[in-house]
C-alpha cells in the first residue's frame, strides 16, 4: 500500500491494517521508553544528545533545562500517531500532525539503530547482513521508507 | 512546548543571525553544529534545514551534503542561547546538534 497519499483536502493514511498494527506496537513500546526511567536507557543519548560533546557539566545543564519539554514533545508525537494507527483520528493530516509524524518516525528509527547497534555507515551495513537482526533491520528499513514517502509527498509540487 | 515549532518571531530572528560556514563572523562566538548520523535520511535533513532554519532548498541540501561528507557541518552563529534554541529544536527533530564556540572553527 501507498503509506501517504494526498489528496485534496490533505495527506491521508495509506496503510494497510497489519502495517498499522507493526507500526502501533512500535509506537506502543516508544511510549514506553518516553514513559519509563530514561537514565537507564542507553536510547536516551540518541534521543537527547550531549548538547557539549566533551562537556559533562555544560550537557548535563542543557538536558536538565531542556528534556522535560523535548521528552513531551516526543511522547505528544507518538500520542498523535497512534491516535491515527488505531482510528483515534481520520481524515487529512494537519500541519501538526505531519511533524508529529515525521518526528515519531524519527524516533522510532533512533530507537531501533540503537537496539540494532547502528552507529555509523560500518555497522549500518553490518546490521544489513547480520542473521541475528535481519527482522528488526527490515522494521528499520521500512520505516525509513516510509519517512521518506511522508517527506516527499509533503514536499513535492501541487 | 508540545511541538516546538519556531514562532514566527523566532524565525524572523533567526534569519538575521543566520550564517554559514563560509562566513562565520570573529565576533559571533557561539555555533550550532548538526552532526552526520546513519540514522537520519538525506531528505529528512534537508527538508529540517528549509523548514526550522528557513534556507532556500540548495542552501539546506548544501549543508547536508557537507554534514554527509565532513561529518558536520555549522547551520547557525549567534548567541550561546539563540544557539541552545536551535540545539534542541534540533534534539527535537532526531538530528544530532551540538554548541560550540565558534573560535575553535
Amino acid at each position: 500500500m501507498i503509506p501517504f497519499v494526498r489528496r485534496s483536502d490533505g495527506i491521508h493514511l495509506g496503510l494497510a491494517s497489519g502495517e498499522r498494527s507493526v507500526l502501533t506496537s512500535l509506537v506502543e513500546q516508544l511510549q514506553q521508553i518516553l514513559d519509563g526511567d530514561l537514565d537507564s536507557d542507553p536510547v536516551t543519548l540518541r534521543m537527547f544528545p550531549d548538547a557539549y560533546p566533551g562537556d559533562r557539566q555544560a550537557s548535563s545543564e542543557f538536558r536538565r533545562y531542556t528534556r522535560d519539554d523535548l521528552r513531551t514533545g516526543k511522547a505528544t508525537n507518538a500520542d498523535t500517531v497512534h491516535a491515527w494507527l488505531t482510528g483515534g483520528r481520520d481524515g487529512a493530516l494537519t500541519a501538526e500532525d505531519e511533524q508529529s509524524w515525521l518526528r515519531c518516525l524519527t524516533d522510532l528509527r533512533l530507537t531501533i539503530a540503537d537496539r540494532l547497534g547502528i552507529v555509523d555507515a560500518d555497522t549500518e551495513a553490518a546490521s544489513s547482513t547480520a542473521v541475528d537482526g535481519v527482522g528488526l533491520r527490515d522494521v528499520y528499513d521500512w520505516l525509513g521508507y516510509l519517512q521518506e514517502h511522508l517527506v516527499t509527498t509533503m514536499t513535492a509540487p501541487r | 512546548m508540545p511541538l516546538s515549532f519556531p514562532s514566527v518571531d523566532e524565525r524572523a530572528d533567526t534569519d538575521a543571525d543566520l550564517d554559514t560556514r563560509a562566513s562565520v563572523r570573529p565576533d559571533v562566538p557561539w555555533v550550532t553544529v548538526v552532526w552526520d548520523d546513519p540514522v537520519n535520511l538525506m531528505s529528512y535533513v534537508t527538508y529540517v534545514f528549509q523548514t526550522y532554519f528557513g534556507f532556500p532548498r540548495p542552501t539546506a541540501e548544501q549543508l547536508m551534503h557537507q554534514v554527509d561528507a565532513e561529518g558536520r557541518a555549522i547551520v547557525a552563529t549567534g548567541n550561546r542561547e539563540q544557539m541552545e534554541l536551535h540545539v534542541e529544536a534540533m534534539h527535537g527533530y532526531g538530528l544530532q546538534a551540538t554548541v560550540d564556540r565558534a573560535a575553535g572553527e
